[in-house]
């Protein structure tokens, strides 16, 4: 049954105020069956205690009260404490214990005598029953009251009557009170039933929201559950990615103490990762580390002494950055072996943490420092090589520019000696021997003899002849000479060079007198190759740098040039070297020639140590003067169009004449 | 959303307890009706009221007032239902001068009782009354001289000597409240309602035994 019907109630808020109206009345169904009981007893007493027996003169009997106690009582209590118990909620169950309710009331008023107090009872029994919450239960006990007196006026019209006599209108201010409380409750039970509605209303509302908020919970919580499935599943592979690294990842505090480790530090440490949770990561770190960044801790702030040993030098050298600088370091192997480490460190924001955590990795690089060593010897060794791979380049280029001039000498030498040996001593010897023979008549000789009559002759045309081969015997002298001055230039320039050189000593150059000496170095080479060099050299001021490792680049790339040129198979071969300002403080020379070119594939590594093109070539020239420009903080490139099209070797050099002390040497 | 609701029994279950209890709720009516009605024949059932000489009885034992109403009550000491009658003349002489009315409680002691038997509830709620007089009547003489038959009976005489009212001034048996005895009485205390003589119901327990004789008048103790 519907407890009351409302437009403004949603089905739910119905349900539950039928709910709500079903417990009060079947929990006031139980109060009262249990009131029912009481009174019962309640009645019982007062009937024993007021009224236990009727006297006739001398003998007495059990008062009738005490009967109507117990089995009117019994009666009237019997079917609301069976329904109370037994149906309580249903509205049977509450109508006939208002009706009981009244009954007791009057059972209650006569066993106690008429006493005005227990009339209270009625109202206290109307208040009760407004337990219920509807007004409509409260008409039950008025009309059984009215059937009460309706009854008794007929059965028992004296009391009634004698009321009526003593105070007509009396019944009617009874009937008055009865009204006004009926109509209080039932007020008060209109405002019950709006607050249950209320109530109803509010919790169809909260239990809506209950069930939305539940919903949502159910839902997030399904979500989370699938996110902590997912998170889980991520961990794993995460910590599967962690454990197979090589190098050791750790995790830590601001104190440097380990959070987590990877299974690669038993690997590398010697500790197996649950050992090192919650240790100090500075374990890990050699004495000598150790005591390094203590010392360092003292100058610290506050925030590095809290982070620290391990911690804090990586942000004192990276100004507190963080972000994964490697830092190389002595690490400790478990037992405390020291061993060359890269380690790196860097901070980690984690959401919701008040303070980062630190990730580390811990590489060990012994085998990478030793390979290090190595290269550098290697390197140093390569250095040397091509060191001496320049030198020999210009020591050769010297050499076969000596040789091309030693030829000539010697072919000067051979003509002279062949003038010499032409030049005509045995017929002067001859003559001097006929002379000698005719020195005594050597008148008559020249004037009578036949052979004295050619003898003057003879001297002439000789004086002819050794004129005539004194002359050329001069110049050959004069080009022998020549010669013998070249070898000496060529000579002393590598000379000066290799003094200079070889100290490995900067000093102001100008690099046009330079590139000039270069290209003397190879001139002989040049011109008997027919190899034509044009300069075009602009004027800068000198500029400080390495003259010998210049030379040795330049002499390279002029002997680089006339090869590719002299194996071009053109007729014409020209080198043109040019000199001019680069962008900034830089300088350009650039070397073109007009030879064989270059494949594009052989770009990249025509300066490669070992790499020639040439059937004779070493692969030494043109590596060592790129190692040799490196040296020199200079770059050099080359573009070639392509095979026979020539190639450019351009070297690009520092350039600061600003400062450069004008000195000229 | 799930609201639980008590589920009463469907179908043919639920017709059938429909109807038991309809039975029982209409058993259960006519026994509290019959019952009831009982009670209310029992508690309306007067006693059988006393025939008080018309003229104070000279050779009563009962003094007669100079001035004002003299009431005599008679009763039983153990008798129930004239506690109500003693609390209404309680409830009655708190309000009445003293000099306009005396009280007199005569409590017929039945033949082989004594008085400690008679000193009973009633007898202390009697002497509870300001200027009542108790008096114990051991041979009933004084309750036969004024026709008392019934616990309960009152009858009051003027100064005169002349019966004004007789009966009882509860509405029923062991029942306070207003009655028309107990309204005629207080009307002849206070307003004297003139000479007519005013006689009515008494509720309460017979005084004497069917054995006794009732009508047989005694000395006064």
């Amino acid at each position: 049954m519907k407890f009351f019907q409302t437009t403004q109630l949603t089905p739910t808020a119905q349900a539950l105020l039928d709910e709500q109206h079903d417990q009060l009345c079947a929990s006031t169904d139980r109060l009262f069956a249990a009131l029912m009981i009481l009174q019962w007893v309640g009645g019982l007493v007062a009937a024993l205690l007021i009224s236990p027996r009727t006297w006739i003169g001398t003998t007495s009997h059990v008062h009738f009260h005490v009967w109507a106690a117990l089995f009117l009582g019994t009666a009237v209590s019997s079917l609301p404490v069976y329904l109370g118990l037994r149906y309580p909620g249903r509205p049977l169950t509450r109508n006939v214990i208002a009706a009981a309710q009244v009954c007791w009331s009057a059972l209650l008023i006569h066993f106690t005598g008429g006493r005005i107090e227990t009339h209270f009872h009625v109202f206290v029994s109307l208040a009760f029953l407004s337990f219920y919450r509807e007004w409509r239960l409260l008409i039950i006990p008025t009309t059984i009251v009215a059937l009460d007196h309706a009854i008794r006026g007929i059965f028992w019209p004296q009391s009634v009557y004698g009321v009526f006599v003593e105070s007509p209108f009396r019944w009617l201010e009874h009937a008055a009170w009865v009204v006004f409380e009926v109509v209080i409750l039932a007020g008060s039970c209109r405002r019950g039933r709006l607050e249950m509605q209320q109530i109803a209303q509010r919790q169809d509302e909260l239990e809506t929201t209950n069930q939305h908020i539940e919903d949502a919970v159910q839902r997030r919580t399904q979500e989370l559950a699938a996110s902590e499935s997912k998170l889980a599943a991520s961990e794993s592979r995460l910590r599967t990615l962690l454990d197979s690294s090589v190098d050791p990842l750790l995790t830590m505090t601001a104190q440097a103490e380990i959070l987590s480790a990877s299974r690669s530090v038993e690997t590398v440490f010697g500790w197996k990762p649950d050992e090192l949770i919650g240790k100090n990561a500075n374990l890990l770190l050699a004495d000598s580390a150790e005591a390094e960044i203590t010392a360092d801790d003292s100058k610290g702030n506050d925030h590095e002494k809290a982070g620290g040993k391990l911690l804090a030098p990586f942000q004192r050298s990276s100004a507190i950055d963080l972000s994964g600088r490697p830092r190389e370091l002595n690490a400790a192997r478990r037992g405390g072996a020291p061993f060359p480490s890269q380690v790196t460190v860097w901070q980690v924001e984690l959401p919701n943490e008040s303070e980062p955590i630190y990730m580390g990795t811990v590489r060990d690089i012994t085998e990478r420092k030793n390979a290090e060593a190595e290269l550098v010897s290697l390197n140093q060794r390569l250095v040397d090589s091509a060191h001496q791979a320049g030198k020999a380049e210009i020591a050769n280029s010297v050499l076969h520019n000596v040789g091309n001039v030693l030829n000539s000498v010697n072919v000067s030498a051979e003509i002279v000696r062949e003038k010499v040996r032409e030049l005509g001593i045995e017929n002067l010897t001859r003559l001097a021997g006929v002379v000698e023979e005719h020195i005594d008549d050597f008148g008559s000789f020249v004037s009578t003899d036949q052979r004295g009559k050619h003898l003057p002759r003879f001297l002439i045309d000789l004086s002819d002849q050794m004129a005539s081969e004194e002359q050329l015997m001069i110049e050959e002298v004069q080009s022998l000479m020549s010669n013998i001055e070249h070898i000496k230039t060529v000579i002393s320039t590598q000379q000066a060079y290799a003094k200079s050189g070889m100290a490995g000593i900067a000093e102001p150059v100008d690099l046009a007198d330079l590139i000039r000496d270069a290209v003397h170095v190879n001139t002989s080479s040049m011109r008997r190759h027919h190899v034509e060099v044009n300069c075009e050299l602009a004027e800068l001021e000198p500029t400080v740098i390495d003259k010998h490792k210049l030379l040795q680049i330049l002499v390279n790339l002029i002997s680089n040039a006339k090869y590719a040129c002299m194996e071009s198979g053109n007729e014409e071969h020209r080198i043109s070297i040019r000199l001019k300002h680069g962008d900034g403080d830089r300088a350009l020379i650039e070397v073109e020639d007009n030879g064989m070119g270059i494949p594009k594939e052989n770009v990249t590594r025509i300066f490669a140590h070992g790499f020639t093109t040439r059937s004779e070539g070493h692969g030494f020239g043109l590596h060592s003067a790129a190692v040799a420009a490196n040296e020199l903080k200079a770059e050099i490139s080359v573009s070639s169009d392509g095979p026979g099209k020539g190639a450019t070797f351009i070297l690009d050099l520092p350039y600061s004449p600003a400062e450069v002390p004008t000195c000229k040497m | 959303m799930q609201v639980s609701r008590m589920n009463p029994p469907g179908g043919a279950a639920l017709r059938q307890t429909q109807k038991r209890l309809w039975i029982a709720l209409a058993l259960w009516g006519m026994a509290v009706l019959a019952g009831t009605l009982a009670l209310m024949s029992y508690s309306g059932t007067p006693g059988p009221s006393g025939i008080a000489q018309e003229h104070w009885p000279t050779d009563s034992g009962l003094t007669l007032a100079a001035e004002g109403i003299s009431i005599v009550m008679f009763a039983h000491p153990k008798c129930p239902c004239t506690r109500s009658s003693i609390e209404e003349l309680s409830r009655l002489f708190a309000h009445v001068d003293p000099g306009s009315a005396s009280l007199q409680i005569v409590f017929r002691v039945p033949p082989g009782r004594n008085l400690d038997w008679a000193k009973s509830g009633l007898w202390r709620k009697a002497q509870e009354i300001p200027g009542a007089r108790i008096v114990f009547d051991f041979d009933g003489a004084e309750t036969r001289r004024f026709g008392a038959k019934t616990s309960g009976y009152l009858c009051a005489y003027d100064a005169a000597g002349q019966l004004r009212f007789r009966g009882g001034i509860t509405p029923a048996r062991n029942h306070e409240g207003a009655s028309a005895g107990g309204y005629a009485l207080s009307s002849l205390l206070t307003e004297d309602i003139g000479q007519e003589m005013v006689s009515t119901n008494v509720f309460g327990c017979p005084l004497f035994s069917d054995d006794e004789d009732c009508e047989e008048p005694h000395e006064q103790q």
